[in-house]
């Protein structure tokens, strides 16, 4: 099951990574913080992955049909 | 030949002019400065103007004319760019105020190669802050008006660059397009834009965004105009490494191979899913254009292209986040509500999201490549899918409805930079209100001249892009 960020959590998230988050603003953070990356999980999931990051610019023009 | 007529001109059309001695580079220049002037109150498109500058380099080129020395194939034509390309020891302010003050280390690549061919630059344009966004909105140099209608948005991020070239005031600007932002400004106001295949043109000295999704291109006012910058500014380059050695062809010279026979891709889903039936009728009008000008049109049956939005916006936001995490740590405050809290989410994507979303790309190319490459040449699909909103109806800020507001607008131009492919955008139409909007043109990766080809074609055979608003 997903959790969510509350506030505080989104909060303490960016604190990890040393940026400060005004209270005000806290609940919008968390908010599209679940918005988006659940969002992006979930469409994840029904995926498949079976090559690495770096194929990606090697799918050359002349590979295409 | 009056102002008025010199600023009709294509900048093709003007390089042209210049050459064979019909009017000088510094009637042209006082033309568009004269012009800049009389709009910019209106349309807040520039953030700097070089015009002694200016001035003193469109005499040297015509100086230089007259001697018989052509610089290369832009020799003497006033430009204008997006304010996030480096001039050494000049501040770009790539919208911002965090970066208005600080001068720059080089100068880009790009701005070096339209020198060397001959484009004079006069001046600066306005943008979104650091790229960010898509609709024009800048809170710290001030909202660009689109010059069709005023209360409307440009497009971004290169709002400026749009909104200047469109209102006659730049012959062309260089943009750039993380997610469409070359492609909705050019809709918007009624330009053609290409997006290039990603590497095809130097990031040097350009500033970064998303560095795997970043491209650098032009707004202008025809194909024509778009095929001959990127005939200049497209190429290797040694202080970019991921630059591409890949040959770069005779764009111009390919532009009248004509279309008879050329196999143009119209999609079923994704791009039609929601549309407004007024931007729809426009754009299928054109596809017409198309099927009568000897294209064999052909339907195609994309693959399930939601994920890859979604990972889009993931990895632009990551790369963005770790772009800016320096400056988020010590001068939050100097963002925009909207960038800063564009930048937060950035900084949040957990590094598992970001790399899922780099491994679908490869996945993504190879579906996309055989579902429409496969079966033609190119694809033909709508800019956008709404009629152009209003500034004030798209001020959504930093708020929690920010994120859908802004993946809305992109929706339809993001796959393009996902996938790293060539996208053309032609004006197609304007809908009742008067307000222009656009066709895409996907390519194959490199293949920007059979873009060129079809977007030409279709200015040749129709009058959209002559079309100038009255501002």
């Amino acid at each position: 099951m997903t959790k969510k960020h509350t506030p505080e959590s989104a909060t303490a998230l960016l604190a990890l990574v040393g940026v400060a988050v005004e209270p005000s603003r806290a609940a919008s953070v968390a908010d599209t913080l679940n918005t988006q990356v659940t969002g992006a999980n979930k469409a994840f999931a029904a995926l498949t992955f079976e090559t690495e990051p770096a194929t990606y610019l090697k799918v050359a023009a002349e590979e295409a049909p | 030949m009056s102002p008025a007529e010199i600023l009709e001109l294509s900048s093709a059309g003007l390089a042209r002019a210049i050459r064979a001695n019909k009017v000088t580079s510094l009637a042209a220049m006082e033309a568009v400065l004269a012009r800049a002037d009389s709009v910019q109150s209106k349309l807040n498109c520039f953030v700097r103007i070089d015009r002694e500058e200016a001035l003193a380099a469109a005499k040297l080129a015509d100086a230089e004319l007259a001697r018989g020395q052509v610089r290369g194939p832009l020799h003497g034509v006033p430009m204008a760019h997006k304010d996030m390309y480096y001039r050494e020891g000049v501040p770009s302010s790539c919208g911002s105020k965090i970066k208005r003050d600080m001068p720059a280390p080089s100068t880009a690549t790009v701005l070096k190669k339209l020198d060397a061919a001959g484009a004079i630059q006069f001046g600066v344009l306005n943008m979104a802050e650091f790229a960010y966004g898509p609709t024009g909105h800048n809170y710290h140099l001030g909202h660009c008006r689109n010059p069709w209608n005023t209360d409307c948005i440009t497009g971004g991020s290169s709002s400026g660059s749009g909104s200047a070239v469109a209102a006659r005031a730049a012959f062309a600007a260089l943009g750039s397009d993380t997610g469409g932002s070359i492609r909705a400004p050019a809709t918007f106001c009624g330009l053609s834009g290409i997006k290039p295949t990603w590497s095809r043109v130097s990031r040097a000295g350009a500033m970064p965004l998303s560095f795997s999704m970043d491209t650098v291109g032009p707004l202008t006012r025809t194909v024509e105009d778009c095929a001959l910058i990127m005939g200049v500014t497209a190429g290797a380059d040694p202080l970019d490494p991921t630059a591409s050695q890949h040959p770069v062809p005779d764009y111009m010279g390919q532009l009248g191979r004509g279309i008879k026979g050329l196999r143009i891709g119209t999609p079923k889903g994704y791009f039609y899913d929601t549309m407004d039936p007024e931007i729809e009728s426009i754009i299928r009008a054109s596809l017409e254009v198309y099927a009568k000008l000897g294209a064999e049109i052909v339907e195609v049956e994309l693959p399930d292209m939601e994920p890859w939005s979604y990972a889009a916006v993931m990895i632009i936001a990551a790369e963005a986040g770790a772009a800016h995490a320096n400056w988020m740590r010590t001068r939050p405050q100097d963002y925009s509500d909207q960038v800063r809290a564009r930048i937060e989410l950035g900084m949040s994507v957990p590094a598992t999201t970001y790399i899922e979303s780099l491994r679908l790309r490869g996945i993504a190319l190879q579906q996309f490549s055989k579902a429409v490459f496969g079966k033609v040449d190119v694809l033909h699909a709508p800019s956008v899918n709404f009629q152009t909103p209003t500034i004030a109806e798209t001020d959504v800020g930093g708020g929690t409805t920010m994120m859908s507001v802004m993946n809305n607008i992109t929706r339809l131009t993001r796959p393009g930079n996902f996938l790293g492919l060539p996208v053309l955008s032609v004006p197609a139409g304007f809908a009742k209100n008067g307000m222009p909007t656009a066709m895409q043109l996907i390519g194959r990766q490199f293949d920007e001249a059979t873009l060129f080809t079809a977007g030409h074609t279709y200015q040749q055979a129709t009058d959209w892009h002559t079309k100038a608003p009255k501002v």
